[in-house]
């Protein structure tokens, strides 16, 4: 396929992937989906945060998970940027610190592909943070 | 941080948080002039007074996560660095914008950076918010608006991998023949 340039170039590509039914189902039904939040703000972006997330759109595709990427703001946890949350369908919140793409690499194998915990776990989930936010 | 994107997203972020519904990246070119203008608009709730006077202080924050904010200092000294300046106006309730220019071939000016890839992201997470990016250069210029893009896919998410991939090739490749990679 050419270069992406042109919305209409957009439209010929939305055409293609909305006969994938799946993906607009799952859309509706976020909760259905890996969900990964990347923490974004400044203590994240200057320790690779931007390269973390990218890493995963990246590989989430190649690998064919059906997943959401999104960035969020300060997770609290400036000593463990980048710092990464990983919800998987029906599992509660479980935040990861020092993320680079190595350990992106093995987030995606070990615990989204197979649900086994590995190192790294920051022992709290994003709600829970905002929640002793408000209590300072 | 090593690009200035990276500045850009942080900016944004901030942007985000003060509640902006609509944020702006303007980014102009003009070799002639040796000028690279940077830009960020936001309709959020803006800054008081006291806030804005304290906001290039790096030990200064709003934040009660921690008591430093490092971004806007940071920004505003990569600006200055190139023989740049930084401006930056706020008002309560109508918004603020940030406005940094650099000496374009100063030896000191950061790369541009993935300028397509910190406006996906940022739109793929915040859908309700509008990002806009201009570029303006001597080649001509590229328009680009999250809420436009999501109109067109017609309820395709953006937070989707290979939707946030398509964007940023068609972000990245018009970048591409404005000459604005570095």
């Amino acid at each position: 396929m050419t270069k992406i340039k042109t919305l209409d170039d957009l439209r010929k590509l939305r055409d293609s992937l909305r006969t994938d039914m799946n993906i607009r189902e799952n859309s509706e039904h976020p909760d259905r989906v890996v969900q990964i939040r990347v923490a974004m703000a400044t203590c994240g972006i200057s320790s690779g945060a931007k390269e973390t997330m990218d890493f995963f759109v990246s590989e989430l595709k190649k690998r064919q998970i059906n997943a959401v990427v999104t960035q969020t703001g300060c997770m609290s946890y400036c000593y463990a940027e980048p710092t990464v949350e990983v919800i998987l369908p029906g599992q509660q919140p479980v935040v990861f610190g020092h993320v680079d793409p190595v350990k992106a690499d093995e987030i995606i194998e070990s615990y989204i592909k197979k649900g086994e915990l590995i190192d790294g776990i920051i022992p709290v989930n994003h709600k829970e943070v905002e929640q002793d936010n408000r209590r300072i | 941080m090593k690009e200035l994107s990276l500045h850009i997203l942080d900016i944004m972020e901030n942007s985000v948080s003060g509640g902006a519904s609509r944020i702006e990246v303007n980014i102009t070119i003009n070799e002639a002039d040796d000028l690279l203008a940077i830009q960020v608009i936001d309709n959020g709730h803006g800054m008081s007074s006291e806030t804005l006077a304290n906001v290039t202080d790096p030990f200064f924050t709003t934040r009660s996560t921690r008591k430093i904010g490092m971004g806007i200092s940071l920004f505003k000294q990569q600006a200055e660095q190139t023989g740049g300046a930084f401006n930056i106006k706020s008002e309560q309730g109508k918004g603020t914008e940030v406005e940094a220019s650099f000496g374009l071939n100063n030896i000191d000016r950061q790369p541009l950076g993935d300028v397509a890839g910190v406006i996906v992201n940022i739109a793929a997470s915040y859908s309700d918010i509008d990002f806009v990016l201009n570029i303006d250069t001597t080649e001509g210029n590229f328009h680009f608006s999250s809420h436009e893009v999501s109109k067109i896919l017609e309820g395709l998410p953006l937070n989707k991998p290979e939707v946030m991939l398509w964007l940023k090739e068609l972000i990245q490749t018009n970048m591409t023949d404005l000459k604005t990679t570095n």
